[in-house]
Parts: structure tokens; C-alpha cells; sequence
């Protein structure tokens, strides 16, 4: 993480004139007599938000996961009663097999295309901005708005099913949403349409500072279009490839209304993930206990796979 | 190497194509809520409308039995920009604060920030929710701005940091030593080089408020600052099957953030990439 | 201010800084964990004099935009006691109950608000009564006026009595009798006379029901239905029984019930696509004359009527096994309850009372479509609904009140339902269905 903002330092322009800065980490050492350019009461209030809205809650949610409350009235300890039949499985498993693949589908499509479309755009297409933008639209769009499109178009008399009955591809009629081997695919196109431009737009920036003298050099040297890409342009992208990656892979584990809008988690549970089924037990079935319970396992599950994630990139981009 | 050929041409109309079908949902979320009640039920979504007309929107400006699309629209409109104010002014000053003083504390305070995205939101909520309740804060305008600027500050001094960190301290030095005072040098100078940030923090915070679904559902579905993503999410309950109308709100809440983004296009998208810069 | 020593240790502001945010999280921990309001319903209820507003809040209604049923009494109401206003709020159907318990939670709930009886749903008012949020009702004698003696319990917690009931409504087939008769079809008597009758329908390009898969409200519906002459014919007290452990749902006659939806899945009952219908889909089917029927409460038909000026509408009751097992399910599951914590009980009861006059509830029920409390209380028929007749003339015989009603949580009625799309999509089996049932009942109230 210190490696990142040391990067972002680097690239920050700070507009004006200004003298050359020369940071010299010598100077922290004389605090007796260097100048205070803030004091730490300024920090308060984003102590105050840390605590009283992220931490203490946290901690008070992570406690009823050991409880049985039902959101109103009395409760009971129930110790590890809930991690068990969380553990036991059955419907959880399903909601924890789909949290992967949509979470890892997710990831890897939005990176892919988004990449693709970035190395298409890069570079002397004419209409290089108004198909960014275009593509970019989406992203600033609410997740329920897609949503409710794409519903309209997966619907049984809808234009998708129309379109492939009018070039004769009828046997691919679907109830899209509502058969369980196309629902899964169907939530992913929705989230990846909504978001891939932010990736997009995320590797253009990045393919933005690899110098051209680089690749025209390498490709005088004979290198091929896959050669180029692999060694100059793709380590020059790291630190672009790795945040998308991160990003995109919590949001994917994390989606969550997409999915209750979509599909409410049917049919049957066959899109229902982690955040959907935290949400009916806590707050539909009015489970509060066994939902933070769930929300804690997702937690975990998160942080687990977002550090395996940054170690597996780190390891190729040595390599 | 880097001329227009005809591979360039290639690329570009394969481009074109690609984008053009990728915009095919919004082609059928405008087409369809240029039709009125009877077409929109008979006709196909992909013909194009024969007699359009405004009645989708009318409907949908003055449906919805309880907050209407417009009560909602200047809900989120107060909500979104308190957020924002907050955000932006603590966000920077923390930031700053976290990039002057160096040292464990601040390095402490730097993980505690990155490590609040990971915690179990969806059990948090509850707790928020019953202590907000507790002081009376639910369902009020003051309560909500609250929740969000709290919730989304480490994001904020997150993507603040960035520049922070990159401020050499020569200005801030030299208007010391002409007996500033420590806040007035930050007001004057600090801040005003921040403007990059500060862009990107208000583009980016007050993007995920104003779209909040779920959040808002919770805190204020039923109560009088009910946000716009809500009223669509009730009005959509409420006008079964009228595929026109519920694209008219769609089209009408999403007029304001539209038009903001085809405004701001470069802040936007240099917003979103601003921290990525290698 | 300036030239504070720094040691490795946390500076003075540092630490003042760490003792801020210890106390912040013990304010934090304080506000957060302190959970369920004390209510003080046993305050005496003063008279109110003066202007004052309370607020209603019902489900959307969906009549086709026809107002609010109970815009016409709050207005009557109004003319009465100019001083009382009631501002009508409404949510959207499948949200009312979870925004009512957040309201409730968050102390800025509405005065008066619908409920359902019993507990098994998240509308019910058992677990709102238990946490303390209800007004006890118990002592005013029009509440328990209101109730029908074979409704007591749904209605009495322990001897208490924390709502008031509305209307009654009959869960019913709800039937285009237009097309029924252009397929040349007679109410069917028996279960297996509906499955040829739907080859009928299949054979003539049309599916006999139209079913929402994605809605476990609408596939519910049609399991109680068919559990009404399937289980209930038989044994009325199977809920007690299951309550005392002495039977589950897996060896009992709810497998028929199941069983039975898969034969009318593979006889071409449903119609296409039927596992990713919505709920919305439903009316427009009936209504355009798509399909002969569809499960809905029977106040549905009234809005069906309004909407298509030249169809024939009515209501029918599922037949059973036999055309003798045929039962009606007609809870007076409709309820309202007040606020304890409201700051107007007394104009709040007052309307209440108001509501539960019996011309009142006549005038509900009719504005409504269902039935009036008043028939259920005195034992009269209700005469909107000639095909139900049969039935209520004979209540004890051949009426059964609401499964779902006397279920311990949710979870039971909603695995249910989505038990069934799991049916029709092929996913699960009646044993999987019925022990992810019992499963979700074991884990009580």
C-alpha cells in the first residue's frame, strides 16, 4: 500500500509555479524546532466518523453474530450456534459457490474487456472520445436503473427473445432470469455492461504514460504485437492492472443490487449470493444474528481473496 | 507507426460497431418511453415509435402515491451535496493532517482508513441505524448526510492522500514564516492546490450518493427525505408492467447525473483515474 | 503551540487524541447496542381537543386506480370530527411490512397501521406485540367486539388483544368465466377433472393458469389452496399438531399438495415461462383473456371488473381430491394495529372505534372487494361472491382459516414459495421442499 501512494505522489501535478521540492525526510527528525503544518485535533472529526460509523458498529454487529436477535426485543447468546449452521450448508453453500463466480467472472471479464477495448482506443482512432464516453455512460448510471432495463430486455416476450426468434435462432428462447442455467450469466452481463468503461477508462490512463518510443523501439527490434504487449506494455500497466483488479473484485463479491432487483436471488437461490441472502435474513426474515453472522463470513472471505488476489499479481509481475 | 492505416480504419469501425450495440439498452429505454400506455404493451421494444409522445412522463412526474420523482429528485439534490461539503472539507483537512505528521500515529490512522473496507457493512448497518434512532436522527435530512459523509470519509481522505502527500512544503513554509496561522495556511494554500482532488473526491463520493440504493432504503423509505433511487424502486413496485412509464423516471432521474457527466466528461473520467496515474 | 518535543511514545495530543476516541467508542457502543424501545402503554390515553393529524398507513393498492378503500371512511370520518385528520400513507405491497418494523424501530412509525394476524409473516403483529410496539387493545370492549369468535386465535396473545380486524379475505381461483366458456368448460369439481381441463386449454393454444414463480406470495396462494381440501379437509387441526411436534411437513399430506403442482406443471396447466413470471404479469394475463385463472385473494376481482368494463370475472374455490373436500381458506387475516409509541392514541382509537363499527366494515369490504368482518361475526353470507356461497353457509364445515397465519416465522411460508418456483424450474424435489420447511419452523419464533 506504501508502494502505491509513493506512486501517487510521484503523479500528482500540483498546478503553479513552484520551486523544485526537495524532500528531505531529514528534516521529521528536528521536531523540536521544525514549524507544525497541522495539528492533530484537525483530525478529529475523521476519528469521530471512523469510530462511531465504521468501527464500533462493526464491532457491535460482529457481537450479535454470537447472539439470536431478531432486530426487535429481547435475545439470547447463542455462542457459535450460527457460524455451525452456516457451516452445515445447504442453501449457504450455493449462496457462497455463486458469490465466487459471479465475484471471479466479474473480475476477469471486466479486466479483459476492458483492457481490450482500452488497447483498441488507445492511440489515432478518430473517435476516440465520444466511444470513451459512450462506454463510459453506464458507470455513472444507478444500479437500479440498469437493472430494470436489462429486466425489461431478459423478459420472456422481451427484446432479447425477440430478436433471436426473428433470425431464427428460436430454440435459444429463454426465460433468461428465470431458468437457473442462464441466470447466472445473465446478472454478470448486466454488472460487467455497467462496468466495464471505469475499467476501461482506468487502462487508458494507464496506457497513457507507456512511452511510444518504447514500443516503436521494441517492435524496430522485431518484436511481435504479443512480445510488445507482454514486455513493454503490460509492466509499464501494473500498478493500473492491480488496483482494477482489487477494485473490481471486491465489487463483485459485494454486489448486491443488481441481484435483488434483478432476480431477488431466485430462482430458487440459484443467483442468490452472500450479500443477497445477508440481506433477506437480517432484514426481510428479521434474523439480525444469523445475517451478521453471514456478514462477518463474507467479510472474511473478502479479505482472503483480495490478499490472494494482490500476492498472485505481484508474484507474475516479477516474473 | 503510430499512423492511420487501414488497420487503424479496421479498428476504428469495429469500435463504432461495438460501442453502438453496447448502447442498445439505452436505445430501448428512450424508445420505449416515448410510447404511450397501449403501444408500449402491443408493439415490439425494437420498433421504433410511430406516435411518440410525453404521456410516459407526465405519468411519471405525477405518480407514485407517496414522495413523487420530483420530492425525490430534490431530496437527493440536498442530500448528495451536504455529503459532498462534508466530505470534501474534513476529507482534506485529514488528509493533509495524515500527510504533515508523519510518524507512527499517522501511519496507524492511514491503516485504520484502508481497513475500514473491509469490514462486514451489511452488520454494521443495524447498529448505525438503532443509534441514529437512538439521538432521533433517522429519516431526517441531517441524519442522512451524516451516515454518508461518515461512511464514504475514508474513501475521501483515501483519494486525498494522493495529492497530499505530493504538496512539497516550501509555500506553506514560507507563509509561516510571514506568521500565518496554521489553518489560514491551509485555507489559502493548501486547499487551492487540492482542486484536482477535490474534483475527483466530489465527483466520485457524490456519484455513489446519489445512486444509493440501499442504504437508502433502509434509513428512509417511508419518511419525508426519501431519496430518489427509493422512489424508483416504489414507484416501480406500483406501476406493474408499464414498461413506459418506469423508463420515463428512469430517464428523468437520470437527466441530472447525465447532464453533469456530458458537462464534466474530462473531470469525471480524470476523477476516476486520478489516483491511478503510474 | 509550536516546539513540542517529540518522543516516541505518543505525544500529549496524541494521547489526548487516543482518550477521545475510547470515549467516542463507548458513546458508539452505548447508542448502538441499546436495542427495542420501552413503551409506556400503560399510561392513561388522555382526550385530545384541538386540531390534530394522524396518519394511516396501508399497502399500495392496486385497484387499478381506484382510490384508497379507506379514503371514503377517513373522509366520513373527517365530517364527524372536524378536528381529526387522517393522512392516508401507503407502501408498496411487498415492502409495507418491513417498513412498518423500521419505523417502528426508528420511533417515527405512523399512528395506526395494517397488519396481518398471527406471526407468520413479516406483517404479522405477534413479534411486534412481544416487542412492546403495539398499544394493548385488551381493555377497550369495541376491539373485542370486532373479533369473530372463530378468529380468537389468531387474534388473542395470551389474553391480550394488540389488533383489530379489517376485512376478511377469501383466497380464491380467480377466473375469466369468458374463456371458460369460449373453451367450453364448467367449474371443475375435482382436482382431476382441472388437470383435463387444462389439456383442454393447452389444446385450444391457451395455459389454463397463470402463475408468478418469481412471486412466493402467488405460488403460497396455491399451495394453501391446495392444501385446504388436501390437508385441512382432513385433519383442521393439523396446525396445532405441527406446533406440538407431533407431525412435520415432510410426512404429511403437504406432499400431496406438492405433488399435485407438479402434475398440473406436466398436464400444461401453467403457462410458458411460468418459473420467471412476475407478479405483474398476472392480472393483464387474466385480463386480456390469456389465461382461464389465476390465485388471488378474492377482493382482486373487483379491481378486474373496474379495469375491463366487457369481461366476465368471478371467483371460485379450488376444487379437492373429491368435490366434498373442497374448503375455503377466509381468515380475517386483515388487520390494523396502533402505535404504542404514538403521540396522538387517543384521535388514533378514536378512528379505530370508528372503523370497526359494523356499517363501517360493511363499507370497507365493499370499497375494498373482500368480505365484511360483520359476516363472519354474525354468521351471515355474503352475497358478492355467489360461487363462494356454499361455503359460507357452512363455516364450520367447509371453511379453513389461513395455514400461514399460525406458523412460528417467515421463513416457513417464504421457503414455500420459493420451494415451488424450484418446482417448476426443476431444481427441487417435494422431499427437499417440504424438509427445508421443517427446517425453517424448527428454528421457532
Amino acid at each position: 500500500m506504501t508502494a502505491q501512494l509513493e506512486q501517487k505522489a510521484e503523479g500528482a501535478r500540483v498546478i503553479g509555479r513552484q520551486p523544485r521540492a526537495s524532500k528531505k525526510n531529514g528534516r521529521e527528525g528536528d521536531r523540536g524546532t521544525e514549524r507544525r503544518f497541522a495539528t492533530w485535533w484537525w483530525f478529529t472529526p475523521a476519528l469521530l466518523a471512523l469510530v462511531l460509523i465504521h468501527y464500533a458498529p462493526s464491532a457491535i454487529g460482529a457481537f450479535f453474530a454470537f447472539t439470536n436477535w431478531k432486530g426487535l426485543g429481547k435475545w439470547q447468546f447463542v455462542g457459535w450456534d450460527n457460524f455451525a449452521a452456516i457451516a452445515e450448508g445447504g442453501p449457504t453453500t450455493t449462496a457462497l459457490i455463486n458469490t465466487f463466480i459471479i465475484g471471479i467472472s466479474f473480475v476477469v471479464l471486466t479486466n479483459v474487456l476492458g483492457l481490450l477495448l482500452a488497447l483498441g482506443l488507445n492511440r489515432t482512432v478518430k473517435s476516440r472520445n465520444v466511444i470513451r464516453t459512450l462506454i463510459f455512460a453506464p458507470v455513472v448510471l444507478s444500479s437500479l436503473a440498469t437493472s430494470y432495463i436489462w429486466k425489461f430486455i431478459f423478459e420472456q416476450g422481451g427484446p432479447l427473445n425477440e430478436f433471436l426468434g426473428s433470425v431464427g435462432l428460436e430454440s435459444l428462447k429463454r426465460t433468461w432470469l428465470g431458468d437457473p442455467s442462464t441466470v447466472l450469466p445473465a446478472i454478470i452481463i448486466v454488472m460487467v455492461w455497467q462496468n466495464v468503461g471505469l475499467v476501461m477508462v482506468m487502462y487508458l490512463a494507464g496506457l497513457a504514460t507507456v512511452s511510444p518510443e518504447l514500443e516503436e523501439a521494441a517492435s524496430l527490434d522485431g518484436a511481435s504485437l504479443w512480445q510488445r504487449f507482454n514486455y513493454v506494455v503490460l509492466p509499464a500497466i501494473m500498478p493500473s492492472v492491480v488496483i482494477a483488479m482489487t477494485l473490481m473484485l471486491i465489487n463483485g463479491l459485494r454486489v448486491f443490487d443488481q441481484i435483488q432487483a434483478l432476480t431477488g436471488g431466485g430462482p430458487y437461490g440459484a443467483s442468490e449470493t452472500l450479500a443477497v441472502t445477508i440481506y433477506k435474513e437480517t432484514f426481510v426474515l428479521g434474523r439480525f444474528g444469523f445475517g451478521a453472522a453471514l456478514a462477518l463470513v463474507m467479510s472474511l472471505i473478502i479479505i482472503i481473496l483480495t490478499v490472494a488476489q494482490r500476492l498472485l499479481l505481484r508474484t507474475s509481475s516479477k516474473g | 507507426m503510430f499512423r492511420y492505416t487501414k488497420k487503424t480504419l479496421l479498428r476504428e469501425a469495429l469500435l463504432i460497431l461495438v460501442a453502438l450495440i453496447f448502447l442498445l439498452p439505452f436505445y430501448f429505454l428512450i424508445n420505449l418511453s416515448l410510447k404511450n400506455g397501449n403501444d408500449a404493451l402491443t408493439t415490439s421494444a425494437m420498433q421504433l415509435v410511430t406516435n411518440p409522445t410525453l404521456d410516459a412522463f407526465g405519468q411519471a412526474i405525477r405518480g407514485g402515491r407517496q414522495a413523487t420523482l420530483m420530492d425525490g429528485m430534490l431530496n437527493s439534490i440536498i442530500i448528495t451535496a451536504g455529503s459532498v461539503l462534508i466530505l470534501v472539507a474534513v476529507g482534506s483537512i485529514s488528509a493533509y493532517t495524515l500527510s504533515r505528521r508523519t510518524g507512527k500515529l499517522s501511519k496507524a490512522a492511514m491503516g485504520l482508513i484502508l481497513v475500514t473496507m473491509v469490514l462486514p457493512a451489511q452488520a454494521a448497518i443495524i447498529p448505525i441505524y438503532v443509534g441514529m434512532r437512538n439521538v432521533g436522527l433517522v429519516g431526517t435530512h441531517a441524519g442522512t448526510i451524516i451516515m454518508y459523509a461518515g461512511a464514504l470519509l475514508p474513501i475521501s481522505i483515501f483519494l486525498y492522500m494522493g495529492f497530499t502527500n505530493g504538496i512539497a512544503r516550501d509555500y506553506e513554509e514560507a507563509a509561516q514564516i510571514d506568521g500565518a496561522s496554521r489553518f489560514t495556511v491551509f485555507r489559502k494554500i493548501v486547499f487551492p492546490l487540492l482542486s484536482p482532488a477535490t474534483g475527483t473526491v466530489a465527483i466520485f463520493t457524490g456519484l455513489i450518493v446519489w445512486n444509493d440504493f440501499f442504504t437508502g432504503l433502509i434509513f428512509l423509505n417511508g419518511s419525508d427525505a426519501v431519496t430518489l433511487p427509493v422512489v424508483i424502486y416504489n414507484f416501480v413496485g406500483e406501476s406493474v408492467s408499464q414498461w413506459n412509464v418506469i423508463f420515463a423516471a428512469i430517464i428523468i432521474s437520470m437527466i441530472p447525473i447525465l447532464a453533469f457527466f456530458l458537462v464534466a466528461q474530462k473531470q469525471f473520467i480524470q476523477g476516476f483515474t486520478g489516483g491511478v496515474k503510474s | 503551540m509550536k516546539g513540542r518535543t517529540m518522543k516516541n511514545a505518543p505525544s500529549p495530543a496524541g494521547r489526548r487524541f487516543l482518550s477521545v476516541a475510547a470515549l467516542a467508542s463507548l458513546t458508539a457502543l452505548a447508542l448502538g447496542a441499546c436495542g427495542g424501545g420501552d413503551t409506556n402503554s400503560n399510561t392513561p390515553i388522555a382526550e385530545e381537543t384541538g386540531p390534530v393529524e394522524i396518519t394511516l398507513a396501508t399497502p399500495a393498492f392496486t385497484g387499478g386506480g381506484a382510490a384508497n378503500p379507506y379514503q371514503t371512511l377517513i373522509d366520513a370520518f373527517k365530517a364527524k370530527n372536524p378536528n381529526i385528520t387522517v393522512k392516508l400513507v401507503e407502501s408498496p405491497a411487498d415492502q409495507h411490512g418491513q417498513t412498518m418494523r423500521t419505523q417502528l424501530q426508528a420511533g417515527n412509525a405512523p399512528d395506526l397501521f395494517y397488519v396481518t394476524a398471527g406471526r407468520g409473516n413479516n406483517q404479522s403483529f405477534a413479534s411486534l406485540a412481544e416487542a412492546g410496539y403495539l398499544q394493548d387493545l385488551t381493555d377497550q370492549k369495541w376491539a373485542a367486539d370486532a373479533i369473530p369468535a372463530s378468529a380468537k386465535n389468531l387474534y388473542y396473545d395470551e389474553d391480550k388483544v394488540f389488533a383489530v380486524p379489517a376485512d376478511l379475505a377469501p383466497i380464491t381461483m380467480l377466473q375469466n368465466t369468458g374463456v371458460l366458456k369460449e373453451l367450453g368448460l364448467q367449474e371443475p369439481s375435482t382436482l382431476d377433472e382441472l388437470v383435463t381441463q387444462c389439456k383442454t386449454a393447452r389444446a385450444a393454444g391457451k395455459s389454463y393458469f397463470a402463475v408468478a414463480g418469481t412471486s412466493g406470495a402467488n405460488t403460497g396462494l396455491q399451495a394453501m389452496q391446495l392444501a385446504a381440501s388436501l390437508v385441512y379437509a382432513k385433519d383442521p387441526q393439523w396446525d396445532a399438531k405441527r406446533a406440538n411436534k407431533e407431525t412435520t411437513f415432510a410426512d404429511s399430506d403437504w406432499k400431496k399438495v406438492l405433488e399435485q403442482i407438479l402434475k398440473f406443471k406436466d398436464a400444461g396447466c401453467y403457462q410458458d415461462g411460468a418459473a420467471g413470471a412476475g407478479f405483474d404479469q398476472l392480472f393483464p394475463s387474466v385480463a386480456q383473456g390469456k389465461v382461464a385463472a389465476a390465485f388471488a385473494p378474492a377482493g382482486a376481482v373487483a379491481a378486474l371488473k373496474a379495469q375491463v368494463k366487457d369481461g366476465s370475472f368471478d371467483v371460485a374455490v379450488l376444487p379437492g381430491e373429491k368435490a366434498e373436500d373442497s374448503r375455503l381458506i377466509a381468515s380475517p387475516g386483515n388487520a390494523l394495529a396502533v402505535n404504542a409509541a404514538g403521540k396522538h392514541k387517543g384521535s388514533t382509537l378514536k378512528f379505530l372505534e370508528f372503523l370497526a363499527q359494523p356499517a363501517n366494515q360493511d363499507a370497507l369490504a365493499k370499497a375494498n372487494g373482500n368480505v365484511s368482518i360483520t359476516s363472519a361475526v354474525s354468521g351471515t353470507v355474503p352475497e358478492q361472491f355467489p360461487l363462494l356461497e356454499p361455503y359460507f353457509s357452512e363455516p364450520e364445515k367447509k371453511i379453513v382459516s389461513q395455514p400461514n397465519y399460525l406458523w412460528p416465522n417467515s421463513g416457513v411460508y417464504d421457503s414455500l414459495g420459493t420451494g415451488i418456483q424450484g418446482l417448476l424450474t426443476g431444481q427441487a424435489t417435494p422431499d427437499q421442499v417440504l424438509k427445508t420447511m421443517d427446517e425453517q419452523y424448527d428454528r421457532g419464533a
